[in-house]
């Protein structure tokens, strides 16, 4: 997925800037302890799909 | 679960329909397209997912003054039609949203094979919860979609929120008519649980509410009747053509379109083309 194609693209609850981890395939949010997945390049932005991170995570 | 949650999981499940990029692939080869050399003409009777499809996107485009500087967004953008119309006659670049997986790959895969994936991109997501910064947008675009929204007032806040100061909202919608009830089941409803009418005064209430200066309205509720009665005679005379909504639907679009046939003639739905300003 090209980084450029994200850049306004936010966190649907808290409007906040995701960090995009490529290997994982995940847009992450760390204040509200989600991360987004991105299936066949396209990002899925609800909440209900996302992943909570755990604990021990960055 | 909440609401919204639970109103979410019924209108993906309205709109979802497995394997959607193979169902219409399939369609176009059997009404004789290639498929490697699509062009969004070819998809027009499928991909325009709304009132007389092409045409009314057309005339909403020209009303709402696109041009290719704009950064367009469509929310509940479908398979995406709308956008890669939009990409293809006007050069702007469209961003589509919707809350079905299967539009949302549908979307990219048509897309890819229009050639216009430099133009267009898909995201899925709420309309209600958009995932973009402020003011992202030159314009904000939907068709077709607010009916199946319950809080409205957070959906014209949001659409505020993500354009740019003095961009423009195109709207073209179902709204409910003067006479009664509309009669289920219907293209974007099965039945009246995820049905969200608002009336003409209302959608223009809730813009105002929402910071937005309406600037144009059309009523295009008798073009939309001679549109319905040609396509019904159409297809009383030759059937269901290769390539329609009854393909995105499946087998009770036959219900659904007669029913939306009667809901315009008897004045039960009207239609809105609105432009308003931020």
């Amino acid at each position: 997925m090209d980084p450029r194609l994200l850049e306004i693209l936010v966190c649907p609850l808290c409007k906040g800037p995701l960090d995009y981890r490529k290997e994982a395939q995940e847009l992450v949010c760390k204040p509200c302890r989600l991360a987004y997945p991105i299936r066949d390049g396209i990002p899925v932005m609800l909440e209900d799909d996302a992943r909570a991170l755990g604990a021990e995570e960055e | 679960m909440s609401t919204q949650t639970h109103v979410n999981t019924a209108i993906q499940t309205h709109y979802t329909r497995e394997d959607l990029s193979e169902v219409i692939l399939a369609a176009l080869l059997k009404a004789g397209k290639d498929v490697n050399r699509l062009t969004p003409e070819d998809l027009a009777p499928i991909d325009q997912f709304h009132i007389r499809g092409r045409m009314a996107t057309l005339e909403l485009a020209r009303a709402a003054g696109l041009d290719a500087t704009h950064r367009v967004l469509d929310v509940g953008c479908g398979v995406g039609g709308t956008s890669r119309c939009l990409a293809t006659e006007f050069g702007c670049h469209v961003t589509g949203i919707d809350l079905t997986d299967e539009y949302c790959r549908a979307a990219k895969a048509l897309s890819a094979r229009t050639g216009l994936s430099h133009l267009v991109e898909y995201r899925q997501g709420d309309a209600t919860s958009l995932p973009f910064e402020d003011q992202s947008f030159d314009v904000v675009w939907t068709e077709h979609v607010a009916m199946n929204i319950p809080d409205k007032a957070r959906l014209y806040r949001e659409m505020h929120r993500v354009l740019k100061p003095g961009g423009t909202l195109a709207i073209y919608d179902i709204l409910a008519g003067p006479t009664g009830p509309v009669l289920f089941p219907v293209p974007w409803a099965r039945t009246p649980d995820t049905s969200f009418l608002v009336a003409p005064d209302e959608l223009r209430d809730l813009l105002g509410e929402a910071g937005f200066t309406v600037t144009d309205w059309s009523d295009t509720t008798e073009l939309a009747r001679t549109w319905f009665v040609a396509l019904a005679e159409k297809i009383r005379k030759e059937g269901f053509p290769p390539l329609g909504f009854h393909v995105l639907m499946g087998a009770d679009f036959q219900a659904m379109a007669q029913n939306q046939g009667r809901n315009l003639q008897e004045g039960r739905i009207v239609l809105g083309q609105v432009v308003a300003k931020k």
